[in-house]
């Protein structure tokens, strides 16, 4: 009986066992010469929150920061092989809205964003920044946001450089 | 107490490690869905952590992350489970730490328009339906969902739907699939797109109405009588097929299956299923056909046989609209009895129905449907016989009519629905349809629902 128990383990469920993401240097290219920023967007990269995260991170864990006027390149990637996910850039606002939400930027949105996009499909996503403030990088399948599948982008006037940081807890 | 120590433990060490405490998370996402975790079978939801609206537009509708769930064999989780693990480090069990049991109460008001003979008009269930819902992950790749209803009218409690699954991905021809088996008790059931009949509109519908006569064999008139295995695929999100079949295994019978038994399938019953769903820009759509064929002895099991084949196409329509979307959902069913075993004056006959619905959702709180419905077929004065409410004075199975519906939501798992039923014509004509002096407009129903979910 001893031994049985011993084998029976909770397992905390995706909602509970999130870890700090791991940054991989190659999901940001920056092109200072032509002020252009191109990051890989992975939907659903680890079961972290049930896949609904962005490059492993949820709820706002990731930061990317562009400098104002900069052209971004989002290469989106659905790597969830059970939902379908899209990507949008939005207007920081709480709570995070459940549907219908509206790009802060022309373009700034993958097509099909309320039905998403299958699995280990992808699609590039362009657009210029050009007002500074804080943005959403979100899921627009409805209640995927809500969810916590969303990280912090935001548009500064005083950066130099992009750059993607694992946000501070205080935030 | 093992398992008290290890939540703690896990809960203490597994705080969001950025922004937020998981309590504060958690009063988070409580404030932005207020108290909303429940869905049509509220299970889900708790093994999920999704919204009803998260999978559903207005259930049992289901949504592009709800067909994603069904089609893997309802086994995607956010929540805790427990996990055992033989010596050799191999899973080897997975349980819910939640009980994934819902109920699901309805109540209800019917009023025809001129009152049933000999009965008294105003019909009041409580319940209507009484369902107990067990479903979700079982293994990593097996889950279900189950049903038990009590039925008021001849107060048993009986299995309802189910279907129960082994779905998994792979890669075929560069793309990706998803694939899996199900295990149902009714045809459609299994379906992920509400223009199929067994999750089709109307979602609740009186039982203390006068209905028409005729129905396909494929449209609920084997559900809860039959067993199948069939085997599907999503390919590319773009092609899903779907092949199988079904063999009788009605409830409440002596088994095995004797000369007391009526309608047995003859053999098994081959089902298909084709849809091509796709996107267009905001508009979701996905086109379709399914079908069936099966033989029946229509007593016992052997002798004689009638033979149908049904053959359906279907559409279904989704346009988001900001909070608000619109819905539309359609189908048309098409089947070729032959009559073998007697009993009918044509020895052939067909049978055509056209359901089609379409509905505006604002937000999740309110949903408004229009509904049309046209069956016709071949006239057979001894299948469709004159008798009074229930018959046919010329021997026809037509009918046709709209539904209106308006649904009020004030809580997710709380549903308010209005719902008029007007028949334009009913089982063959518009006047004295059952030769006693009953017209089709004395059926036209008021009927009101309130269902729970918890």
């Amino acid at each position: 009986m001893k031994r049985l128990l011993a084998l029976i383990v909770l397992a905390a469920g995706p909602l509970l066992s999130q870890s700090p993401p791991k940054i991989d240097p190659t999901w940001l290219k920056v092109d200072s010469a032509t002020t252009k920023v191109e990051f890989n967007l992975i939907a659903g990269l680890t079961p972290t929150n049930g896949g609904m995260n962005f490059n492993g991170a949820g709820a706002g864990a990731l930061t990317l920061t562009v400098p104002v006027k900069w052209t971004v390149v989002l290469h989106f990637r659905n790597s969830d092989q059970v939902l379908p996910h899209s990507a949008m850039v939005i207007a920081a606002t709480t709570p995070v809205p459940v549907s219908g939400a509206k790009p802060a930027f022309e373009h700034a949105v993958t097509h099909q964003s309320e039905q998403g996009l299958g699995s280990d499909h992808h699609e590039d996503v362009q657009f210029v920044a050009d007002r500074p403030g804080s943005y959403l990088l979100y899921c627009a399948v409805p209640g995927h946001g809500v969810a916590g599948m969303w990280i912090h982008f935001n548009v500064s006037a005083t950066a130099h450089q992009p750059e993607l940081v694992v946000t501070r807890k205080t935030q | 107490m093992l398992l008290a120590i290890g939540l703690s433990l896990m809960l203490g060490s597994h705080a969001p490690a950025i922004g937020s405490s998981t309590a504060e998370r958690v009063r988070m996402y409580e404030a932005s869905y207020g108290l909303t975790l429940h869905e049509l079978t509220p299970s889900f939801a708790r093994q999920t952590g999704l919204a009803c609206s998260v999978c559903h537009t207005h259930y049992p509708e289901l949504t592009a992350t709800g067909r994603a769930f069904k089609l893997n064999g309802y086994v995607y989780r956010r929540a805790d489970s427990l996990q055992g693990r033989s010596p050799e480090g191999q899973q080897n069990m997975l349980l819910n730490l939640v009980t994934p049991l819902s109920f699901m109460v309805q109540t209800s008001f019917t009023a025809t328009k001129k009152a049933q003979p000999g009965t008294q008009n105003g019909v009041v269930f409580f319940p209507d339906q009484l369902s107990l819902f067990t479903g979700g992950e079982v293994t990593p790749h097996v889950g279900g969902f189950l049903q038990v209803t009590f039925d008021p009218q001849s107060g048993s409690l009986g299995l309802d739907n189910a279907d129960f699954r082994y779905a998994n991905h792979t890669t075929a021809f560069g793309k990706h699939a998803v694939y899996g088996v199900s295990l149902n008790n009714n045809p459609t059931v299994q379906d992920v797109w509400n223009s199929t009949p067994a999750w089709g509109f109307p979602y609740g519908s009186s039982a203390a109405a006068p209905a028409p006569t005729a129905a396909t064999q494929i449209d609920g008139t084997l559900g809860q009588q039959v067993a199948g295995l069939t085997a599907y695929t999503l390919w590319n999100d773009h092609i899903y097929l779907e092949a199988g079949a079904y063999r009788s295994a009605p409830i409440g019978t002596t088994r095995p299956l004797d000369s007391t038994a009526a309608g047995v399938l003859s053999g098994v019953a081959p089902y298909w299923r084709i849809a091509f769903p796709n996107t267009f820009g905001k508009h979701y759509l996905s086109v379709g056909t399914y079908g069936m064929s099966l033989k029946t002895f229509p007593a016992g099991v052997s002798g004689p046989e009638n033979r149908f084949t049904d053959i359906a196409f279907d559409l279904s329509y989704l346009l988001p609209l900001g909070p608000n979307s619109f819905t539309t959902d359609a189908t048309w069913i098409h089947e070729t009895q032959r009559w073998d075993a007697g009993g009918t004056a044509n020895p052939k006959n067909t049978l055509n129905t056209v359901r089609f619905d379409a509905m505006y959702h604002i937000g999740h709180q309110y949903a408004f449907t229009i509904a049309p419905f046209v069956t016709t077929g071949t006239t057979d004065t001894l299948l469709y016989a004159p008798a009074q409410l229930t018959g046919s004075r010329l021997g026809s199975p037509n009918f046709s009519g709209v539904i209106g519906e308006v649904d009020v939501m004030p809580w997710q798992n709380l549903r308010m629905q209005f719902q008029y039923t007007y028949y334009g014509k009913f089982n063959g004509s518009r006047s004295n349809y059952d030769g006693s002096g009953r017209n089709a407009s004395d059926n036209n129903t008021v009927y009101v629902l309130f269902w729970l979910l918890f």
